[in-house]
């Protein structure tokens, strides 16, 4: 049986360290709205893989490394 | 006094429906949320809100009178019957019309619309299918319950469950979005 996990993520620390991004400026460049952001920054909703692997994108780093999964 | 009561909610109502959807389709070219809140509001949310506000003052006022002068009378009287289903028709219509607005916006590129809306906006309708069934299902009960002796339902009865199941379908699809946008 596989153990659920809780989907982490680094997008407020990485918003900070590029650039002090805002959260509307980083939902632009995604293509989502600032309250989705923002619940992805409260880790209250987990993405698709299409938004973020755009997420990823826009912090040139790997998926694995934005995101991770806890507790597994 | 029920139609003075009436085209003053109607007038009232009319005005907050125009200004409140202007409002509403304007508002959410704008951005989503004002700076400072905790979690800012979607478009679409914002949208769904205003739908309520705009339609509530019409089905208020539909429901007062038909609380005040009862089904039977308000059925006896052509010019008030027609009265009330033209405001009851209209408050549908406000509940629904900005959204089904928002989505053909929203395919032309001109409102943001991200997967989380659109996951929420797809099970938006299963709160109207559920309202639909319990309203049907109270109405037969109820009516079934009153009217065994007489061995029939009067007609002026099942147009009002008719009308209600109806008001109680479209207000449920703003409500809906509203609920899962707090809850997804």
């Amino acid at each position: 049986m596989v153990e659920p996990g809780t989907l982490r993520n680094s997008i407020r620390r990485l918003r900070f360290e590029h650039g002090e991004l805002t959260q509307q400026q980083l939902a632009d460049r995604v293509g989502c709205t600032r309250q989705t952001i923002v619940l992805l920054e409260q880790e209250r909703y987990s993405p698709s893989l299409l938004l973020a692997m755009r997420i990823a994108r826009v912090f040139g780093q790997p998926v694995d490394v934005v995101f991770t999964l806890d507790g597994s | 006094m029920p139609l003075l009561f009436l085209s003053i909610a109607i007038a009232t109502a009319l005005v907050i429906a125009a200004t409140a959807v202007r409002f509403a389709l304007h508002s959410a070219s704008l951005g989503d949320g004002a700076r400072g809140e905790a979690l800012p509001t979607a478009p679409v949310e914002r949208i769904a809100r205003s739908s309520l506000v705009a339609a509530a003052p019409l089905l208020v006022a539909a429901a007062v009178i038909t609380g005040m002068e009862g089904v039977e009378a308000i059925s006896a009287r052509p010019g008030l019957r027609v009265l009330l289903s033209v405001v009851a028709m209209a408050g549908m219509v406000i509940s629904v019309l900005p959204l089904v607005i928002a989505g053909q916006r929203a395919r032309r590129g001109a409102l943001m619309l991200d997967e989380r809306d659109e996951r929420i906006l797809l099970a938006a309708p299963a709160t109207q299918g559920w309202t639909l069934l319990l309203v049907s299902v109270a109405s037969h009960i109820l009516l079934t319950e009153r009217f065994w002796d007489a061995g029939a339902v009067p007609l002026a009865w099942t147009a009002f469950a008719l009308t209600s199941g109806l008001v109680a379908w479209a207000v449920a699809l703003p409500l809906g979005i509203l609920w899962r946008y707090r809850s997804l």
